[in-house]
Formats: structure tokens, sequence, C-alpha cells
């Protein structure tokens, strides 16, 4: 190298000097086709997520404000259960003679019907339950009633409890002398109507819960049926599932919508139809007895095989090779449309003959048949609503919308067929095709019916072929991009 | 007619208006604001892509980027050094990525083999200016990327060694070795340029 510093000297001040201000007009295009649209769906994109993520805390803080309401009226129910029974019926000395055998108390229902004059000291009490005494003083707002109380109950009285923690919770309340009495308790029951003393049947934990009009479930002489009758009424408690789902897909062929992605853009076309498989699960909010909302979140492989020509000229690629007096090798980058999908493709070809040079405008057409295969994730929001029931199944009418997000395209040269005229390229070598991925969001619906098998009350599997269509935007306009449809089975499991 | 008159003292405002105020207006995704700071920066920007870049379409795909990286990030832009300083720094970035991306950074050339990268003297049409800013973008074109981007970077980008290995992530010695290979390789293209001219 015969090049040395000096040769070099006044380089820097050329090059200052003439690219220092330098700045030659801009295509206008590259505005108004590429960065303008994408601010623009940039901006709707972001649009789409706040809404997106404001629909679904709206949805999360309705269905916790359900829960709550469901789980409130719930606690609420004995109280409802107690106003609505008639006085007379509870008071039946033979249904009050069977407490003692009610074997499921969270079934039964509060009722009040009771006299004060019943509250005695219990005549058979163990050394054990001796140990656990309170003291109840009781306030009436009723002088006269109040002193035909203290002359059946005595204001010091020996109770005994099942649990300890009854026993305080007693004692904390009668400490604060806030015990106020029913008013709508019938006086005219007397112990010889039922017969026995009412009191020593009552189990004290029902005492407490009526006296202090405490709203939780309790021990209660309302007789088996008259519970059950009524909470027959009650409707189905608020369910969550949680869905274990796989399934088939095919997407379906459908019209291309050729969008504009600037450069080199070719169509794909479908040889054999595309299938694939989507796995993945999905949470379910059951309100009623028919109807479930679920979201989930689906990834869904699809593998097409697809053939497309692509028209190139050497001048539309990069030489990468440009100082190797050897083999050129040559790099062309070009969209692929498939389904309305775009795929970016860096193909990379090879001169067979470096003594052949091919002029750089000269066009050449290569059919390619390829392999694409995409992975998308997908968060469907569905609602179903149950119709019928034949034994063990259950029929079902599935619709929601799905959101997708196109995450991987890889595609793969199967087969070329080159026609260049002057077989510049070495026969036999295939292409290399690397992509690059386009992150696409799509929005679209899901309609479909299915079928539930109950397997067990808290295991249930269900088939339900459905039919998915998507929407894409591209240059603030939008296109239907894909519809699939897809067969899926689903494995729930009650939590 | 008034608001004809309102549109044009929007623009008007729009052209008086302040780097800050302008970049404002742009994260407040005005499209008027956003137009006119690719208006006013798009030839410079361009000019730099085009210094960069292998050719017009890699540098006009350079200006697209950096422009969506400049209005991505432009409510960031606190006013601190001007508006051109700071697009021309995304620019340079977005240049230097898109040129890395390409993981073609010869360190070792024939310089034997320029023959090959010498311009068609039939191409030079302007021959009263055979050096002109565009002839030398074309130089600057033929060089292999490592050499376009480190001597883009010291001599016209005025960036230390320091900055420059920082910026690609190599050492300040083979910052200084690419910088001295990359002249003696562009005097050399330059001088078979002018001889092929004259």
């Amino acid at each position: 190298m015969n090049y040395d510093e000096k040769n070099t000297e006044g380089l820097e001040n050329l090059l200052h000097s003439k690219l220092q201000g330098f700045a030659p007009e801009a295509p206008e295009s590259i505005w108004q086709a590429g960065i303008e649209p994408q601010i623009r769906a940039r901006r709707q994109r972001r649009k789409l997520i706040f809404w997106w993520w404001g629909f679904t805390g709206a949805v999360g803080l309705v269905a916790v404000a359900i829960l709550f309401f469901l789980g409130k009226r719930e606690k609420n129910l004995p109280e409802k259960i107690h106003e609505t029974m008639p006085v007379a019926a509870v008071a039946v000395p033979s249904d009050f003679e069977k407490l003692g055998e009610i074997s499921n108390p969270s079934k039964q229902k509060t009722s009040a019907d009771f006299s004060k004059s019943h509250f005695k000291k219990p005549e058979n009490s163990s050394d054990h339950e001796k140990t656990h005494r309170s003291k109840l003083i009781f306030k009436n707002e009723n002088q006269q009633e109040k002193s035909n109380l203290n002359s059946n109950f005595e204001e010091k009285s020996d109770l005994k409890f099942e649990k300890k923690s009854d026993q305080r919770t007693l004692e904390t309340i009668l400490e604060n002398q806030n015990l106020t009495r029913r008013t709508d308790v019938p006086t005219n029951i007397s112990d010889e109507k039922f017969g026995s003393p009412l009191v020593e049947k009552l189990p004290l934990i029902f005492l407490k819960n009526v006296i202090l009009e405490k709203k939780t479930p309790c021990f209660s002489p309302i007789p088996t049926h008259f519970a059950e009758k009524t909470t027959q009424k009650i409707k189905q408690p608020a369910q969550f599932w949680a869905t274990a789902e796989a399934g088939l897909v095919a997407p379906m062929p459908h019209d291309i919508h050729q969008t504009v992605h600037g450069g080199m853009t070719f169509t794909e076309k479908s040889t054999v139809p595309a299938t694939g498989f989507q796995t993945g699960f999905s949470l379910q909010f059951q309100p009623r007895e028919r109807w479930r909302f679920g979201i989930g979140l689906l990834r869904q492989a699809t593998r097409q095989t697809t053939s497309h020509i692509a028209t190139l000229r050497l001048m539309d690629g990069v030489c990468l090779n440009p100082y190797d007096p050897g083999v050129k090798h040559y790099e062309f980058q070009y969209t692929l449309i498939s389904d309305g999908d775009p795929a970016k493709v860096n193909l990379r070809l090879s001169q067979q003959d470096p003594n052949i040079k091919m002029p750089d405008d000269e066009p050449f057409i290569l059919d390619m048949k390829t392999t694409r295969r995409n992975t998308d994730w997908l968060v469907p929001i569905t609602a179903q609503r149950f119709f019928g029931s034949a034994r063990r199944w259950q029929f079902f009418l599935k619709s929601g919308a799905t959101l997708r997000f196109s995450q991987k395209t890889a595609i793969r040269v199967d087969h070329f067929t080159e026609a260049c005229v002057d077989l510049c390229f070495q026969n036999g070598l295939t292409p290399t095709v690397t992509t690059q991925n386009i992150r696409q969001f799509s929005m679209g619906y899901l309609v479909g019916a299915g079928a539930e098998w109950t397997v067990s009350p808290r295991f249930r599997v269900s088939f339900h072929p459905n039919l998915n269509g998507y929407f894409s935007k591209t240059n603030g306009r939008s296109h239907p991009s894909a519809r699939q449809f897809g067969l899926n089975t689903g494995l729930s499991f009650q939590l | 007619m008034k608001v004809k008159s309102d549109k044009s003292e929007i623009k008007s405002s729009l052209h008086e208006m302040p780097d800050a105020a302008l970049a404002a207006a742009c994260c407040r995704g005005e499209s008027e604001a956003e137009h006119r700071l690719w208006a006013m920066h798009k030839n410079r920007m361009y000019g730099v892509c085009l210094r960069f870049a292998a050719s017009k379409q890699e540098a006009q795909d350079i200006l697209q980027e950096g422009f969506l990286r400049v209005f991505g990030s432009v409510c960031k832009f606190r006013g601190e050094g001007s508006l051109e300083g700071w697009v021309r720094k995304i620019m340079v970035r977005t240049a230097l990525e898109h040129l890395q991306k390409r993981q073609a950074m010869p360190h070792l050339l024939d310089l034997d083999a320029l023959e090959n990268l010498l311009p068609d003297p039939q191409n030079l049409d302007d021959l009263d200016d055979p050096i002109s800013a565009g002839k030398l973008v074309e130089l600057l074109q033929k060089l292999p990327p490592g050499f376009r981007a480190v001597l883009n970077l010291y001599i016209l980008e005025e960036q230390s060694h320091e900055q420059i290995a920082r910026e690609l992530g190599i050492s300040i010695g083979t910052s200084k070795s690419q910088l001295h290979r990359a002249k003696i390789f562009f005097k050399k293209l330059l001088d078979k340029t002018l001889l092929l001219v004259f």
C-alpha cells in the first residue's frame, strides 16, 4: 500500500466542506406512504389497547360487584326465609322434637318463633358445660314485657355452648348491652302448647342468632322440607370454570386483499389447504345457570403449502460480496401476501458463473413452492348460552370477539424453478429464505355451537366447532384478513 | 373565510414554533405539527442517511424508520438541546443499527479490487464539479459498511474515538485503525475517480 498519511491530508476538510450541509430533497412519498399511515396505525393501536384495558377493567369490576352482591345475598337468605315463613308452621311441636335429628345444619334456615319465657337454665348440664357460663341481660323497650321476661327468665342464666367461639361472641355482645328483641315474635305460644320447654330443645347457637339478629347461617327449628322448598327458589350461585382447550384449525381461503406495503410485493397461492393446531386455556364465569362468559389465551400454529412467482431484477437486490471476484451472492427483500397476512422475505441467490454478468435491469422469474408456518396468539372473549340438555349432555351456542397477535412467520423453500434467460444462477441451489416478522394485530369475531358432557359435578368435557373471522387495518382501512374453521375440545374444571 | 384564516394562523404559528413547542404539539398528536417537523428536517436527515447507507433505497428505509422513532419518542424531548440535534442523533443511531444488522463489515480489503467500485465515467454528468457532494456521497456508499460508519462518525458527526467505540461496540484501537484504513481507501477511490474524469 503506497498511500500514507499525507495522501489523506485534506480529505477531512474536503468532506467537511462538501457534506456538512448536504441536504438533498427527500421524497415526499416516504411521508405519505410510510410514516404518516404508520403513525396513525400506532395511535389507533394505542387507543385500542386503552379501550381494551378499560373494557376488561370494567368487566372485572362488574364481575367483582356481581360476586359481592351474590355473596351478600346468600348471607341474607336465612333472614328472608324467616320473614316469609308462617309462624304457625314453625311452631309445630312434633317438628321441634325432631331438632336433634337434623343432620345438615347448613341447609337449615333461621326462624324466630320463641318466647323469652322459655329461657331456662339447662337441667342436665355436665361439669364441662358448667364451666362455660355466661350472663344474659336483655334490654326491652316495653317495660311490661321486660317484667314478664324477668319473671320467667333469670338474669343470670347458665347456657351451654357447642363452640367456645359462640360463647365468646355472646359474652362480648352482652357486655356491650346491645341486645334487642324481635318484636314480631308471637307471645301467645306457651310451654303447654309445645308440651315441653322449647328452650331446652333449641341449640343455643340458634338462640344467639335469633336474639341478636345475626345474619349468619345457623341451626334452625324449621322442618327440613320447609327450608328446602324455600331454597329451591334460590338461583344457582355463580361459578367459575377453568378450561384447558385444544383443537384443530383450518384457515379458509378467501379473496386476498392486496395491501400496499411499499417495495416489491408478491402474492402467494395456497396449493395444499392449510391446517393447524391450537392449544390454550380459558377462565369462565357463570353467573346464571344458562350463561357463561369467558376469556382465554390460545396459541395457534398453522402450516400452509403455498407457491408464488417473483419477478426480480439484479438491481432490485443487494450484492453481498461486491469485492469478491468469485461467485456473487445477492439478497432480495420483498413482501409476500397470503390470505391477507403479509410476510417480509429476504431471498438469497447465488451466481453460477462469475464470468457471465447478467444485466442489472433484466427481469427474471422465480417460481417457488414454499411451506409457511404461522404462529399466532389469540385472546377470545366469549359469551356462551346453554339451551338444552339430554342426560349428561348440555348444548350451547357461543359467540364473541377475538383478538389476534401474529407472532412469527417462517417460510421454507421446498422447490423452485428459475426462468432466468442466461441461467446465471446455480442449478439445484435452493434459495435461502428468511423472514422478518411483521407483528400484526387484528380483531375478529367468533361464532360456534357445541355440546358439553358432564363427567362429574366438577368436570365437564366440551366439543365445539367454531368459525373465526379477522379484520386488519392497513393504511387506515379495515379489511377482512383471514377466516378460520376450528374444532375445539375443552376440559372444564369448576373452581 | 374565518376558518381559512384560522388555518393559516395555525400554519404560521407552527412555522414560528420553537423546538420544544413543536415537539409538544407532536406529542399531543397534532398532524400539522408532525408534518411540520418532517418538512423541517427531512432533507438534512436524508443527507445523513445517504451517507450511512449503501443505496438510496436503504437510505429511504433508514429515514422512514428514523422518523418513526422520532415520532414515537418525541414526548421525551425536553428542549435541552436543539430539536435538529436530537433528531439527528436518533437518525444516526438508526443508521448504525441498520448497518450492524447487515453484519457485512469486512476489515481486510484488497484495494486492487477497487476497480470494481469505480463509478462509470458516463454517469459523471456533472463534469464541472466532479467532486460534488452527490458524487462524494456515491463514493461513500461504495465503502464497506464498517469504514463508512467510522468515517461518517469521526469526520462528519465529529465524534471522538471513545464515542465511536461505544456506539459500534469496538475498541478504541480498532476505531482508530478502521478510520486510518477508511481514509486511505476513500482517498484512493477518490483519486481514481478524478483520474477517470480528467
